[in-house]
């Protein structure tokens, strides 16, 4: 048997054998099935191939028709989160030879609405992360560059003053969150989220917090709404399996907790302070 | 025209699915009994105020052997809450306080000592007070 | 038969949502904030290949540092291809951009004292790379794409595959798109457009680039009737993962990593880079930070010498980072110990790390002039897609994302201004128009052909390895023609299997596989048609050298209908840098000392 090389894998086709591994793959093209039904694909099993790398086999040799996302093939771009054997896991980052010889189950990822075979719908996400406004507010006062309408000739002076400070310190306080490749894996890990799609989620909340903390930015009262609402942090019951399934160590769940902390202390000190003193 | 994407019945016992969420529902149902016994609680502080005869039948209730293995259960599942809840506390954690960095293992160990001292002033405390 | 379409207006359209296409929205959004900006992309937008950039972007910002050193670093790495007063406007505004990204919240890699911190790069004298950590791309493409949702005048059409320009009195006024989603086609008009599609690198097999850049854009200017310039310039570059290709940055050289061959003896010396510089003391220019083209070249030698590691994904050279240790490697270089744990197995603080060159950047492009004004009334270009004369014959590592930026800006700002300037499109010409361009797509994914379009695909990338890889020759270069043309004949007969509409790939792959061939035709017209060697471009038949009398010009292509590119030249602009000979290492010392400079 010879095994023609993917595009991504190496020219000379890697370690030859007879040997196949089975793929069991959800497949739904809507107009033509009903409902989205297993379909099963032999597959020569070949040790460096990644799970992208089986599926472009696939599509190239057996079946044009199945379709997914992908493109860095180095899991940054975040396009190829699917479910593998029940767990969400980037495809380019996930290998044959952790399964073999077993069957694997590929599916969507959960928790979203599928368009077609293994890709999902992902519109909700992105207004959901354009609802925290993942931007720098009024940065430092001096620096309001960026601002909409702001005049050229303002723009021009502020860049004119030259970077911000900031240290590897006050860095490290969000750099972990700006981590998020927006794979969404973590939805799909979040039961809170398949019982109620209007949560806010790990990945918005994540980067929400990324800017709250960035010393730079001034807006953690203009996010505060979109955090602080029922659909928002205290949707959130701590399961925690989002940052156990994040490909990146953003550890969105910690991000949670700590914007609760910060929802819950702003809350008390409003009742607290007279009102101006805050 | 965009049919709208489709979307997978839930599973109405995912819960049960992966070990992570059934620990949590684990968690989850410990606070059950919590509950139940902090309404016994109240009951018996009701009790206290409509005189001693209630009181002390109060009382005697607290040691019949259903509720003493009801106490029981309750102590272990607030044992289980508490450890849960300590193991994953320092996520809320903030990295650095003070320009220093946060370690998880401290945070743990700070929680169960503060809830040790706390429990061993309790104890004193009834001791003395007895 | 055609089919029914919807039309969306606005003011400005730019296709692309990249590093170049995200900074010029920005730009065209705060030019004018009554002008609606469409941004369409065939992915989201944080999908985009400037994701993949790791190592950092070039700025000038040390005080021993000048622009004039960075200028006279692009033009000689370029091997004096560049138009020098393109390179001096780049290195005048390439800082200001690092800075207006760190403004936007970019999170640079600092100095203890809060300043951004830069790195060694290949092929630059003096450190000037900007990064943050080893996600530099990564960072920009987020913090762009993030400052973008600000401007509530940028609509986003994400997941909106472009095929065709709309051109009409010789004003480009609008772009054909298929909705993804839906399979449904959406006319876009307005009144300026920006192309910003990025590089073609999956022309070729063994390379660093996503999935995604496949060379559209400049497809479909070509066919528009821009000109395509430089396209036989493909860099290698020197180190990536045998198998996948996958990119280990030069920032790890940039950091101190060395390159040794089988017998564990470091090679560059040999290849005019020398002498050897003492191991974690990186000097720029030198060994291991010499140009990628030089780089690659010495891998070829060497695997023609023996003297390259066997592996079971390939021959590879050895890059070796464990003199780092550890706590620096995971603090500088954190994705790169990933990468390589999970593709090749290794951990670099324990192991040195296989590597071989691949394809991974496309220095030629839709030529536009300084202002990124192509030959089309209304058609502006930016970034990868376009060539501006900025890299010459050979791109320096972290130009690439400063011209992103640079000259995004500037493609925004034009075209913003032009958009303020045009009435309104006449809408019934070039509707009629879209129709026709409509009904050749939907007989496309209807027709039945003989030819599957993946083994085009895997036949072109290893045609074009074999042909145009590091080294050229004439009569390999006519072979690979011929089969990139024969191939171009098989695509008409190609079949597309998947009838349905939504998220069809099978139709979308189809269609990007014939940008490609279009685009292979002109890399391989071009580089035949060179006869020397220039950076990149590097013959081993009877032009081995430069020949600045002949060929220090740029390569025009321009479409022709019966398939045969055009071919003309044009002059380059030399304003005060003379072609002088390359060199690095001690050479390029002694070149600097002769001169008298420092
Ligand atoms: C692995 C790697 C590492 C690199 N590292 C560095 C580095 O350290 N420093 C440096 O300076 N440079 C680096 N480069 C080069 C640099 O990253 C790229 O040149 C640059 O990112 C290209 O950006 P762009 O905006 O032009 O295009 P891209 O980021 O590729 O974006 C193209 C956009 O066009 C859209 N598009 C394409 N075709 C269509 C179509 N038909 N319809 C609709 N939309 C379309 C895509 O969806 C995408 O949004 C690296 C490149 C690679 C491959
Ligand atoms: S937080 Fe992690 S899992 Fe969630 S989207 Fe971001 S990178 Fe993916
Ligand atoms: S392909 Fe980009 S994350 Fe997997």
């Amino acid at each position: 048997m010879t095994i023609p090389a993917t595009d991504n894998t190496s020219e000379t086709a890697p370690s030859k054998s007879e040997a196949g591994i089975t793929l069991e793959i959800l497949r739904y093209i809507p107009g033509t099935h009903s409902e989205p039904t297993f379909q099963r694909f032999e597959i020569p099993y070949v040790e460096d191939w990644s799970m992208l790398d089986a599926l472009g086999y696939i599509k190239d040799e057996l079946d044009s028709s199945l379709s997914y996302r992908w493109s860095c093939r180095m899991a940054v771009c975040g396009s190829c989160g699917m479910m593998f054997d029940g767990v969400p896991k980037l495809a380019c980052e996930t290998f044959l030879r952790d399964y073999y010889p077993r069957p694997i189950r590929v599916e969507p990822l959960e928790n979203f609405g599928i368009e077609r075979d293994l890709v999902i719908d992902q519109e909700p996400f992105l207004e959901k992360l354009e609802s925290v406004k993942p931007y720098i507010i009024d940065a430092m006062a001096n620096a309001p560059s960026g601002k909409p309408g702001a005049p050229a000739g303002h723009e021009r002076e502020t860049i004119q003053a030259g970077e911000n400070r900031q240290t590897p310190k006050e860095l490290a306080l969000f750099d972990q969150y700006s981590m998020c490749i927006n794979c969404l894996l973590c939805y799909s890990a979040c039961p809170q989220f398949g019982l109620n799609p209007a949560f806010l989620g790990p990945a918005a909340i994540s980067l929400a917090h990324r800017y709250n903390q960035d010393n730079r930015d001034q807006g953690n009262a203009d996010r505060a709404p979109a955090l602080n609402e029922e659909d928002g942090v205290w949707s959130c019951t701590f399961v925690g399996y989002c940052s156990e399934v994040c490909p990146k160590s953003v550890d969105p769940a910690s991000a949670i907790q700590q914007e609760k902390v910060r929802g819950a202390t702003d809350w008390a000190l409003s009742w607290l302070l007279p009102k101006g003193a805050r | 025209m965009r049919q709208s994407p489709y979307h997978r019945p839930r599973d109405p016992f995912w819960y049960m699915r992966r070990s992570v969420y059934r620990r949590y529902m684990v968690r989850e149902a410990t606070s059950v009994f919590i509950g139940l016994w902090m309404l016994n609680l109240i009951l018996g502080i009701l009790q206290l105020s409509r005189g001693e005869a209630a009181w002390t039948a109060w009382l005697t209730w607290q040691q019949h052997p259903l509720m003493l293995t009801f106490s029981g259960l309750t102590l272990i599942m607030a044992m289980v809450h508490t450890t849960t809840w300590f193991a994953i506390a320092p996520k809320a954690m903030p990295k650095f306080i003070a320009g220093k960095a946060v370690v998880h293992q401290q945070v743990v160990i700070g929680h169960w000592l503060v809830f040790g001292l706390v429990s061993l002033f309790l104890l004193v405390a009834v001791y003395w007070g007895a | 038969m055609s089919e029914a379409f919807e039309t969306v207006h606005a003011d400005v359209i730019v296709i692309g949502a990249g590093g170049a296409g995200l900074r010029s929205a920005i730009a065209a959004a705060q030019a004018n904030p009554a002008a609606k900006v469409a941004l369409i992309s065939k992915v989201y937008p944080m999908r985009s290949h400037t994701v993949c950039a790791e190592g950092g972007a070039a700025g000038v910002v040390q005080a021993h540092d000048s622009l004039e050193n960075h200028f006279n670093d692009t033009v000689s790495g370029g091997d004096w291809l560049c138009d020098q007063d393109v390179v001096d406007y780049f290195t005048h505004h390439a800082t200001e951009e690092m800075v207006q990204l760190e403004h936007w919240g970019c999170p640079w890699s600092r100095k203890e004292d809060g300043s951004a911190a830069v790195r060694r790069f290949g092929g630059m004298k003096i450190e000037r790379t900007w990064y943050a950590a080893d996600k530099t791309g990564f960072h920009i493409l987020h913090t762009l794409f993030q400052t973008s949702l600000q401007y509530p005048n940028i609509h986003r059409f994400d997941e909106f595959f472009c095929t065709d320009l709309i051109v009409d009195d010789g004003r480009c006024q609008g772009v054909i798109a298929i909705e993804i989603k839906t399979g449904d086609i959406k006319v876009f008009l307005g009144k300026a457009i920006v192309l910003a599609t990025g590089g073609a690198g999956r022309v070729f097999r063994f390379n660093t680039n996503g999935a995604i850049v496949t060379g559209d854009g400049m497809s479909m200017a070509y066919r528009a009737g821009a000109v395509l310039r430089d396209m036989e310039f493909v860099q290698y570059h020197p180190t990536g993962l045998p198998g996948s290709g996958v990119l280990i940055t030069e920032g790890c050289r940039g950091e101190g990593g060395i390159l040794l061959n089988r017998h564990g003896y470091r090679y560059l010396q040999d290849y005019g880079l020398g002498p050897e510089t003492p191991i974690g003391k990186p000097e720029n220019k030198y060994m291991e930070l010499g140009p990628r083209d030089k780089l690659s070249q010495a891998f070829w030698h060497e695997q023609r010498k023996g003297n390259t590691v066997p592996t079971p994904l390939g021959d590879a050279v050895m890059l070796d980072l464990t003199h780092l240790g550890e706590a620096k490697l995971l603090q500088r270089l954190p994705m790169i110990c990933s990468l390589a744990r999970h593709y090749v197995g290794i951990d670099p603080a324990k192991e040195p790390i296989p590597v071989r060159p691949a394809v991974h950047y496309t220095m030629g492009g839709i030529r536009t002039d300084i202002h990124t004004q192509t030959e089309i009334a209304g058609l502006y270009a930016a970034g990868e897609c376009s060539s501006i004369g900025l890299h010459g014959a050979n791109r320096l590592g972290s130009n690439s994302l400063a011209e992103l930026l640079v000259f995004g800006k500037v493609a925004g700002e034009q075209a913003a201004d032009h958009a303020s300037r045009q009435p309104p499109c006449n809408n019934d010409t070039l509707l009629s128009f879209a129709k026709d361009k409509v009904a050749e797509l939907t007989a496309l994914r209807e027709q039945k052909g003989t030819e599957k379009a993946s083994r085009l695909r895997h036949e072109m990338a290893a045609a074009m390895e074999k042909a145009f890889g590091i080294y050229r020759l004439g009569d390999e270069m006519q072979t690979g023609l011929d089969t990139i043309n024969e191939l171009r004949a098989r695509y008409k007969q190609v079949n597309v299997e998947d009838q349905s509409r939504v998220f069809n790939t099978e139709f979308l792959t189809t269609l990007e596989l014939g940008s490609c061939l279009e685009l292979a035709q002109v890399m391989a017209t071009s580089a035949l048609q060179r006869k020397e060697s220039r950076g990149a471009h590097q013959r081993l038949d009877d032009y081995k050298t430069r020949d600045d009398e002949k060929y220090l010009r740029h390569t025009l292509m321009r479409y022709s209908p019966d398939g045969k590119p055009i071919l003309d030249y044009e002059a380059v602009n030399i304003t005060r840098s003379q072609p002088k000979e390359r060199a690095y290492g001690a050479a390029g010392e002694q070149q600097n000392k002769q001169e008298g400079g420092s």
